[in-house]
């Protein structure tokens, strides 16, 4: 079996789709924005879990590849719909206008199955690709039901922290968990081990989630603070506010702690996943990838 | 854990305490050991930064 990478699976996939140009480019033009599968500039963050944990339990490479690939497919979908529902600047709105983005998106997330149903067919692993598109499938779904959950508190009237970090948990948390899952797939079938991979990405991914609110609140191109998303950051910000308070003000955001308090808590999970990492070492996994993941880049 | 980091940002004198010795500050409050390690960690964060400013996220994806 020759090496292949993630990127060759995805462009081999755009390719065998026969897209007319225009689509096409449309298509190019989402993988490649930052952080997606066919950016040169930045990593891809679900193409370097799913490697990272099948590298830790076994798995084949060229697989992971296959599941790296399928998984950016989605997220890239996803990207361009979430981008939409929030009500940011999306790239591919701008170029090919909204009816046009929105085909994209479901080209993309069509091609994410064919990737997995297409190498189910031609190897011997077919009920591997199986079980990888239905956890796939059941990762997409509960993302949606954060998104959902995340889309309803906009407003300024969230003022749980408590269903702020489930919704951090349940958007993030559960893909980077599926992403985590699929890797060590490739490499074991012990539901011991599966369940501690599960953990180690609902801890990281919830981590990851945590660190973007920050980010986003402190944001004048994102639309966290003008849309009054219940996010942890803008949520514990409200609930320190005698009278109302004006989100975009950086100095309120620290001087209420509410930076710190999001701090702390993305450092909790962090603590939490280290803590899962090591019992997967002593479950016989090479945890060295695990840690990378888990530590500033 | 929001009502301790709502007191470091508030209680001037339990911030200077919290800075000097976390585990004492914190001995009050019923963190898990994953929450108590990382209010530690930010007590020793603003330990050098009078004003409560800004900490450290570091570079993540």
């Amino acid at each position: 079996m020759s090496a292949t990478t993630a990127q060759q699976v995805v462009l081999d996939a755009v390719e065998g789709a026969g897209f007319p140009a225009p689509f096409k480019e449309l298509i190019i033009l989402a993988l490649s924005q930052p952080g997606r599968i066919l950016d040169t500039d930045h990593p891809s963050l679900f193409h370097e879990i799913i490697s990272a944990c099948s590298l830790a339990s076994g798995g084949h490479p060229n697989f992971a590849a296959v599941a790296g690939a399928a998984f950016e497919l989605c997220i890239a979908a996803s990207d361009i719909l979430d981008e939409i529902e929030d009500g940011d600047e999306s790239v591919v709105v701008t170029r090919g206008g909204m009816p046009r983005a929105l085909n994209a998106s479901t080209a993309l997330l069509t091609l994410a199955y064919s990737v997995l149903s297409g190498a189910a067919s031609t190897g011997d692993e077919s009920a591997l690709f199986l079980r990888l598109s239905r956890e796939l499938s059941d990762t997409i779904v509960a993302s949606t039901i954060g998104q959902d959950a995340d889309l309803s508190t906009a407003g300024g009237n969230e003022r749980s922290i408590e269903l702020a970090l489930d919704i951090a948990r349940s958007k993030s948390g559960s893909l980077v968990s599926g992403a985590s899952v699929m890797g060590a797939m490739l490499g074991t079938l012990d539901p011991d081990v599966i369940a501690l991979y599960r953990q180690f990405g609902l801890h990281l991914g919830t981590a990851y989630q945590l660190n973007n609110d920050q980010r986003d609140a402190r944001s004048s191109i994102k639309s966290d603070v003008s849309s009054e998303k219940g996010t942890v950051p803008l949520v514990f910000q409200r609930n320190g506010a005698v009278d109302s308070v004006d989100a975009s003000d950086q100095s309120s955001l620290r001087s209420s702690g509410a930076l710190q308090f999001t701090w702390v808590l993305m450092e909790t999970e962090r603590n939490a996943c280290k803590r899962v990492i090591e019992a997967l070492r002593q479950h016989d996994q090479d945890v060295t990838p695990l840690y990378r993941l888990a530590s500033e880049q | 854990m929001e009502t301790v980091v709502r007191r470091l940002v508030s209680d001037a004198e339990f911030r200077a305490v919290a800075m000097a010795n976390p585990e004492a500050a914190l001995a009050d409050y019923n963190l898990g050991v994953d929450a108590q390690a990382a209010v530690s960690k930010l007590c020793g964060q603003i330990a050098d930064d009078d004003d409560f400013g800004d900490v450290h996220f570091g570079s993540w994806y």
